[in-house]
């Protein structure tokens, strides 16, 4: 494990310009890595001279870890190739599969929670972090369906492959707001079944409640209930680099600063509390 | 119980609108927030990449027609940067007006354009260094990110116009080589003359500045030749458009 890089924000194109004139205050930044997948132009640009500046961190979505297709080895490649340019801290991507047979259907689909995914999804991570030199993370997405065969709790199911891949987690506390909401699960008993040791990240990210259910959208403020399971996340696990995701209705860089800093907050707090105890 | 292999088949079928019986599979049946979202993402992704056309053609006629080539063009691609590739070879499948599929080629040459692999640029100071003499036997070597076009409409001036939120300017028919290309990080777009057009690609086949001032005379006067050539390469290079000289 790293040791934690503090409190960062998604890298987004309309901030490129601020991040470089103001250099705010941000511990790291995690870039969409198949955005940087490009040739050349503006995004490596800004990208090189925001690296200058700032730890980064590779957060990937389509290497489709649970897809029963073959691993992409071409774009493993070029993965490996921004990874040399930019020396992130780490590279994550989802515990989820986005097509077969060759399709991407650029969603993050939720597996079984059986011991068959198991089985394939260690094998690819294998495949991925031997290619790669290095652990990953992986990422529990948000789910809207849930499958008849599941033999076990998407935690158990995370924890396993986890341990068994010897990877690291990413742990999208919004997600599980979102996936327990839907499926009618207690959030905090997922926190229960995860093993501290192995949580590197912590994403935090507002989402569209559409009464029955939730859908993760990414395009708001984080709401009360899931900086509570935040809190509740770092008494468990202790200091855990943290960030902030907004994909949509993106705001002013100081409106996501200012809301980092809530998160650093409530960790603060919490890793003072539990120091007492 | 399926394996893993045909639940997702079977998921995949049902996004993609194929017979499916994934509903057994399903615990809570929210398929169709993945169906929903598989379309909109899709088509957010080539609004994105085609403004100008989106507005031409109205966003429920454009929302209409990509939801067609969606389902025809499923994404083989790793990002979704890439996915309006074949958006213009879709509209003339479906026999769109000619000034739109020009529209739609002309706004995926600006992506292509955007990110294409960088250089460092010639100047004229690089090209001053060579003696009078070897001119004639000079070849170049364009910025990766060049693209041409050859328009029969008068597509820049309508997305300019587009651009101003003035939409009375009408497609109308005129013939033009258009280029796309980067200089200082920012994509840049003109229509050439015929000889700018017939020298750079002339250039790009890799004829030197001998043969290109010969074969420009079927435009230019014999005795001008010389002289207006070096003023288009003087263009060109002023554009950051060429990225290197030989000697051959």
């Amino acid at each position: 494990m790293v040791d934690t890089l503090g409190f960062g924000l998604g890298l987004r194109a309309e901030h490129y310009n601020a991040i470089l004139e103001e250099c705010p205050p941000l511990d790291w930044l995690e870039i969409i890595t198949e955005n940087y997948l490009v040739p050349g132009g503006k995004p490596l640009y800004y990208l090189d001279k925001i690296r200058d500046r700032y730890p980064l961190v590779m957060h990937g979505v389509s290497l489709s870890l649970g897809s029963t297709d073959a691993l992409d080895w071409d774009h493993l490649k070029q993965v490996k190739a921004l990874a040399s340019r930019i020396e992130p801290a780490w590279i994550s991507d989802h515990l989820c599969w986005t097509g077969v047979n060759g399709i991407n259907l650029h969603d993050l689909l939720p597996l079984p929670y059986t011991h068959e995914a198991i089985n394939h999804v260690v094998a690819q991570i294998n495949q991925v972090q031997e290619f790669l030199g290095r652990q990953i993370l992986i990422e529990n997405v948000s789910s809207y369906v849930a499958y008849k065969q599941s033999e076990m709790t998407e935690w158990e199911f995370l924890s396993e492959i986890a341990k068994r891949a010897d990877c690291l987690i990413l742990l999208d506390v919004n997600n599980i707001y979102v996936s327990s909401y839907n499926h009618k699960l207690n959030p905090y008993q997922y926190l229960d079944g995860i093993d501290r040791n192995r949580v590197q990240q912590i994403h935090l990210a507002g989402h569209s409640n559409q009464g029955d259910y939730i859908i993760d959208t990414h395009d708001s403020p984080v709401i009360q209930p899931v900086w509570d399971l935040y809190a509740e996340a770092i008494k468990r696990f202790g200091a855990v680099s943290t960030m902030i995701e907004r994909d949509a209705n993106i705001p002013d860089l100081n409106e996501l600063i200012n809301e980092l800093n809530h998160a650093r907050s409530i960790s603060d707090k919490m890793l003072k509390e539990k120091s007492v105890a | 119980m399926l394996d893993l292999r045909q639940l997702q088949i079977n998921f995949q079928d049902f996004l993609l609108e194929k017979k499916s019986v994934i509903e057994n599979e399903i615990v809570e049946n929210r398929l169709s927030i993945y169906h929903q979202a598989y379309y909109l993402r899709l088509q957010e992704a080539l609004q994105q990449d085609f403004k100008v056309l989106t507005q031409m053609l109205g966003r429920d006629e454009f929302n209409q027609f990509t939801r067609n080539f969606i389902v025809k063009y499923p994404s083989h691609f790793r990002s979704i940067r890439w996915y309006g590739k074949k958006l213009s070879e879709f509209m003339g499948e479906n026999s769109l007006p000619e000034y739109l599929i020009e529209m739609a080629e002309f706004e995926w040459l600006l992506t292509e354009s955007f990110d294409a692999a960088d250089s460092v640029t010639m100047t004229i100071e690089d090209i001053a260094l060579i003696p009078a003499q070897r001119w004639s036997e000079l070849t170049f070597a364009v910025h990766p990110s060049l693209r041409r076009m050859a328009c029969h409409w008068n597509t820049i001036p309508v997305w300019l116009s587009y651009q101003e939120e003035d939409f009375s300017l009408e497609s109308q028919r005129n013939i033009s080589t258009c280029i796309v290309w980067r200089s200082q990080y920012e994509v840049q777009f003109c229509a050439l003359t015929v000889d700018e057009s017939y020298m750079l690609e002339m250039m790009i086949n890799g004829n030197n500045f001998g043969e290109i001032c010969a074969a420009l005379c079927k435009y230019i006067d014999v005795n001008e030749v010389a002289t207006h050539a070096a003023a288009n390469l003087k263009k060109f290079i002023s554009f950051d458009l060429l990225i290197r000289v030989d000697i051959k």
